[in-house]
């Protein structure tokens, strides 16, 4: 509902049409109602890139070479 | 446990990004350094990569041999480094799990064909035992039971053909596929009510190879000082598969205390682990809970603790040998409120925490991220042993409130 309710959102719908759409807006709320929230460390506005979505688990001392293929195996979580 | 604590990761990131920038070593001995720590991190990958453009350069160089007639390329002792380059990258075809099963077993298998893996008169034990590898991983994938008499052929060829370059690999692993054999035959007679005369045979014929092993491995393994600690491993494994397979469980556990010390790379251990979990399992052992004190497991499952330590090995046990995927479908707010509902159920029954792989669509997207987040965040702030099932309920909790919040 909220997508719809502002009249600047929908104003910018219609104004920029080709690079601004429901969708993104969409996407913008679920970042701000939900995605931020979790951690701590992700209450900043700075979207999140690929490779930050990459588990790095805790105790794991060479993350770039930790394969969940190869290593799950004998993870506990 | 001892784990391999020489992590070289500047080496290896080093060495990865030669081969990617299409530098290769030249001197075999720097070739073989380099292919020893890709595998330790299983990096497959980048080791199939060198090992392919070794094998090119060493093809390119072979010339025509003098060889007598009846002698294959592959039997001359110029070619050992060209052999052992095609058996190493069949080695790292089979063992990388990013290429589809099918395409990487039966590459491996093509490649070690090359160096005469159908031949009756080929004695190297390390071809006919990848062989055996390849085909029994071919039959734990897909099932046809060819696969497993193939690599049974193949096993008991190196065991039988060449006994001390084997030293019992290949025969303490024919007796693990005879053993799979004779309980398939055994499940079969007992379906249609018949005697496993069969079953029997193939059993005490297993046995046979373990005792066999037991009685001439140990004198060898102690002649023979220059063993490579790379090989050593896989010779002191094999006598504690063959006590294990006889279920003297304490004798096997002798032996993986030795094998153990030899800080054998994370990929050994794990198909050392796999096999004998599931030699446990034809013997009818069943596996610990989660909630049971180790103190109190089975000898067998106290044994196979030793190679991948008692936490580890717990989890291994108690998570089964599967990878489950969970699909969250499509269907908008309905399909988003649909999955809280089974997230929930799955937290309560603990169900969550083996779910290796997420697929989402649309409603089922929104709802998938947002655990994913919580998932990946939890495993970032608190260590694997402090993970409970309550820590997935209280992730679900959180996600159902602030999706409520946020509709």
């Amino acid at each position: 509902m909220q997508t719809f309710a502002s009249l600047k959102d929908n104003w910018d719908f219609f104004s920029r049409k080709k690079d601004y759409s429901r969708s993104h807006r969409l996407g913008e709320f679920y970042e701000a109602m939900l995605y931020q929230k979790i951690g701590e460390n992700n209450s900043n506005s700075e979207p999140r890139t690929m490779p930050e979505l990459l588990i790095k688990p805790e105790g794991v001392t060479d993350v770039k070479s930790f394969k969940p293929k190869f290593c799950n195996w004998e993870r506990h979580a | 446990m001892s784990q391999n604590n020489d992590q070289k990761p500047e080496l290896v990131i080093k060495i990865k990004q030669a081969i990617a920038h299409q530098s290769f070593p030249t001197d075999i001995v720097e070739i073989k350094d380099n292919i020893k720590i890709l595998k330790e991190k299983s990096e497959f990958y980048f080791a199939s990569k060198l090992l392919k453009k070794v094998r090119e350069n060493l093809q390119n160089q072979r010339l025509p041999q003098p060889t007598p007639a009846e002698q294959e390329w592959w039997q001359a002792e110029t070619a050992n480094n060209e052999v052992w380059a095609i058996q190493q990258l069949a080695l790292c075809i089979y063992k990388n799990e990013e290429i589809p099963a099918r395409k990487r077993l039966d590459q491996a298998i093509s490649l070690l064909e090359e160096i005469g893996l159908r031949n009756d008169s080929n004695k190297n034990t390390e071809t006919l035992c990848l062989g055996g590898a390849a085909c029994k991983i071919k039959w734990q994938q897909f099932g046809q039971i060819e696969d497993l008499y193939e690599s049974l052929a193949f096993y008991r060829a190196a065991f039988e053909r060449n006994p001390q370059q084997d030293m019992g690999y290949g025969g303490v692993n024919a007796a693990f596929i005879l053993d799979i054999l004779a309980d398939r035959a055994s499940r079969i007679a007992h379906r249609s009510n018949t005697s496993s005369e069969e079953a029997r045979r193939l059993k005490e014929r297993a046995d046979t190879f373990r005792q066999q092993i037991i009685a001439i491995v140990p004198a060898w393994l102690e002649q023979d000082q220059s063993i490579i600690e790379e090989y050593r491993f896989w010779h002191l494994l094999t006598l504690a598969e063959a006590h294990f397979g006889l279920k003297e469980y304490q004798k096997a556990g002798v032996w993986l205390e030795k094998a153990d010390a030899t800080n054998a790379d994370n990929w050994k251990r794990r198909t050392v682990f796999m096999q004998l979990r599931q030699l446990a399992y034809l013997q009818g052992i069943v596996p610990p809970k989660e909630a049971d004190n180790p103190v109190n497991w089975d000898p067998a499952w106290k044994a196979l603790a030793i190679i991948v330590g008692e936490k580890n090995a717990q989890r291994a046990l108690t998570s089964g040998s599967g990878t489950v995927g969970l699909a969250l479908s499509g269907g908008g707010f309905r399909a988003s409120f649909f999955h809280l509902g089974v997230l929930a159920r799955l937290a309560e029954m603990d169900a969550l925490r083996t779910v290796a792989a997420i697929s989402t669509v649309s409603g089922g997207s929104i709802v998938g991220t947002h655990y994913y987040l919580e998932v990946q965040n939890l495993l970032q702030t608190k260590a694997d042993y402090e993970i409970t099932r309550e820590d997935y309920i209280e992730i679900v909790r959180r996600v159902q409130e602030n999706f409520l919040a946020g509709v």
